[in-house]
């Protein structure tokens, strides 16, 4: 007997236990819940992935946590500039991007999981993280408004990541709608952290040798990566980090022009929709 | 449409049915075919065999759970036309849920021959003594392979819930099977 003899083996298990698993939802465990990186789970080619960098998935034991950081000081909101804000897109640099590691795991017996949400998540990051722009036709998901907090036994804060996903529609299961042309969704997904803790991004040159964007005094490095996305063949992937106002932010985003990527981050960082780009 | 409504076109001999069942149950099926083969014409070609068979089937049966009676078969026809070496080459899913199961697997069994057939048997038993929250996301995993990101989502619990409870139940179905498979 075999790992295939018994996938081939559940084929034969009970038609009931197959619609529950199609039907039923799970109650909301209040503390956990959460979801990462809606982009690319949404679409079938993250597995396929062309890259020259081979990864392994985690292993599902045990691993290592992250890096454990003491929080920075945020106590003073940043002050948002209100007047208008200009991104010249012959400015902004785009270096090769390989694709996204495997989250950091944290296993449950040794670490506490809690989920901020509300105003604990507006006090714990110290200004609303949806962006005040964002490209027409896309919606919030409705899991938006909330972080994963996990605490180690001292009571150390090892990661604090809050997901925002915003697409152009939704499935039931709250997985991004994908495009029937391109079997890919269609959206951004936005990370943050006070602790900068981030799913990792792999570029083609080392960091030294990556180049950086100025939007409005700070370095954004923005990074395009192509993902096989079958049957249409491939969709370009935008990815972006950068830190400002004493928090970590990663952008993904998926079939979005780049000038509105651009125009995303730009609002983010200066707190203003009032965003010009000039191609 | 109904399911009912569906199975009674099947049960009058009205080819509206196979048209009925698409438009309710093609993107699903199509979905799971795809994340087997990796081909959309193989995938479709498994979801057009699944409606032939449905075809075929209804009547004499009636299923209960339609839906979960047409993935059953989009599965096993998916499975059909799976070409396990291309699939190893490509490091298809289900190649990375292979891997998975194998250590799922007490090395007392590791060498003997089963069948599907007894060994769908046993793993339904084995789902009986599952907690209805691990059983549904290790049917996730394992029956529709999605991923634990897919998981994660679709019930709204962290990754790490979904990877401890896979790791937990996998251990459990090599204990169970430990226990239960040398009387096959």
């Amino acid at each position: 007997m075999n790992g295939k003899d018994l996938l081939l083996g559940l084929g034969y298990v009970d038609e009931t236990y197959i619609q529950a698993a199609e039907e039923k939802t799970l109650r909301k465990p209040f503390g956990t819940a959460l979801r990462r990186y809606g982009a690319m789970a949404a679409c079938f080619a993250v597995l396929i992935v062309a890259t020259t960098v081979f990864y392994t998935r985690s292993p599902v034991g045990p691993t290592p946590p992250g890096p454990v950081v003491a929080l920075p000081d945020i106590s003073q909101p940043p002050e948002f500039v209100s007047e208008e804000v200009t991104v010249d897109m012959k400015q902004v640099y785009f270096n090769d991007a390989i694709g996204s590691q495997e989250d950091i795991w944290y296993n449950p017996e040794v670490y506490t999981i809690t989920s901020l949400t509300g105003q604990a998540l507006t006090d714990y990051y110290q200004r609303d993280l949806t962006p005040l722009w964002l490209p027409d036709g896309l919606t919030p998901s409705k899991q938006n408004g909330r972080a994963e907090q996990v605490i180690a036994a001292d009571g150390t804060i090892v990661s604090d990541m809050a997901v925002l996903d915003f697409y152009s529609g939704f499935q039931d299961d709250n997985l991004p709608e994908l495009y029937k042309d391109t079997n890919a969704a269609k959206g951004l997904s936005l990370s943050v952290s006070r602790l900068g803790i981030l799913p990792h991004w792999d570029y083609v040159l080392p960091e030294q040798e990556r180049q950086t964007t100025d939007i409005d005094g700070i370095a954004v490095t923005l990074g395009v990566s192509i993902r096989l996305c079958e049957p249409a063949g491939t969709v370009e992937v935008i990815n972006a980090e950068w830190e400002s106002g004493g928090l970590h932010f990663q952008l993904t985003a998926q079939q979005i022009e780049r000038t509105d990527v651009v125009k995303t981050i730009a609002s983010i960082i200066t707190g203003t929709m009032n965003i010009t780009i000039i191609n | 449409m109904e399911d009912n409504k569906i199975i009674d076109l099947f049960w009058t001999r009205d080819q509206m049915a196979i048209e009925e069942t698409g438009i309710k149950y093609g993107s699903r099926l199509q979905r799971l075919a795809t994340k087997i083969l990796y081909s959309r014409e193989d995938a479709e070609e498994s979801v057009n065999d699944t409606y032939l068979a449905a075809w075929n089937t209804i009547p004499p049966q009636r299923p209960v759970h339609f839906f979960a009676f047409l993935a059953k078969i989009c599965r096993f026809a998916a499975y059909g036309k799976l070409d396990w070496k291309t699939a190893q080459k490509r490091q298809a899913e289900v190649v990375e849920l292979t891997n998975e199961l194998e250590t799922c697997i007490p090395d007392s069994a590791a060498q003997a021959a089963f069948d599907s057939r007894e060994l769908g048997e046993l793993l339904n038993i084995f789902l009986g003594t599952l907690t209805e929250e691990k059983r549904l996301i290790f049917m996730r995993r394992y029956w529709f392979e999605d991923s634990v990101k897919d998981i994660s989502k679709r019930y709204g619990i962290g990754e790490s819930k979904v990877k401890t409870t896979l790791l937990r139940t996998r251990t459990s179905l090599r204990n169970f099977l430990a226990k239960e498979g040398i009387h096959l």
